[in-house]
């Protein structure tokens, strides 16, 4: 199973009508085993972040589907979960901060919103990563985006 | 699909190691038990087609998409301009 992505792998370039097109190296491609949430032929992803700001791309190698991430303790502060144990064994990590917490952003009526239900998280150390659905329905899919005032 | 009459208390198995129990009737709700292993995870369905089509719209609609970097762009130049840097 661990053969799946070759981490080394040369460049890549993901072409992206919406955003452009980026050159890739292997640190930036995750693997999903389990895809996303509905989408599971989409199994692997660049990871880039989108110069200047805090946000970043994860685009599908495969095709034109992409989508905008947000670290989550820019978006909501005392976001805390419990990781089950066989998410803990897909991402190959030991500790809880191996992993990190990106929320999708999503915008609906010109307003952002971001999905606090089922954030993405990636392992950098072993370049995987999945859509983790927290079963507690004080999450809400879609959390208004705010700037955060004065922090 | 297979459907099958069961009564609270009985149950049923989806393979070797699934197993769906009735563990009561209240009025027209059907309390169910679920015993399986760790790794597969149980969800209700309209939980998951919530955050399918969430994902949906978030990953596929490129006229969305093109919105979303408009709002983006205001969202980090709002933080950023506040951090004064």
């Amino acid at each position: 199973m661990n053969q799946t992505t070759n981490p080394e792998a040369a460049i890549r370039t993901v072409h992206s009508r919406a955003y452009g097109t980026f050159h890739v190296t292997g640190e930036q491609i995750y693997h999903f085993p389990r895809g996303l949430v509905g989408l599971h032929e989409y199994k692997d992803y660049a990871l880039i972040q989108v110069e200047g700001g805090p946000f970043h791309l994860l685009h599908a190698l495969s095709d034109e589907l992409s989508f905008i991430l947000l670290p989550a303790h820019l978006a909501i502060e005392d976001y805390g979960f419990r990781i089950d144990s066989p998410t803990v064994e897909l991402l190959d990590i030991r500790q809880p901060d191996e992993v990190n917490t990106f929320l999708i952003v999503n915008a609906i009526d010109g307003e952002l919103f971001v999905n606090l239900k089922a954030p993405i998280l990636t392992a950098p150390g072993s370049r995987r990563g999945c859509q983790f659905i927290i079963d507690d329905p004080s999450f809400p899919i879609r959390h208004p985006l705010t700037r955060k005032e004065g922090s | 699909m297979l459907v099958l009459r069961r009564k609270p208390g009985e149950a049923v198995m989806i393979g070797d190691n699934i197993e769906v129990q009735v563990l009561g009737v209240e009025g027209d709700t059907v309390k169910l038990g679920f015993s399986a292993p760790q790794n597969i995870q149980i969800l209700r369905k309209e939980l998951m087609e919530s955050i399918l089509q969430e994902n949906l719209k978030a990953g596929k609609n490129q006229l969305d998409q093109e919105q979303l970097l408009h709002l983006l762009d205001r969202f980090a130049n709002g933080i950023y301009g506040k951090k004064g840097c």
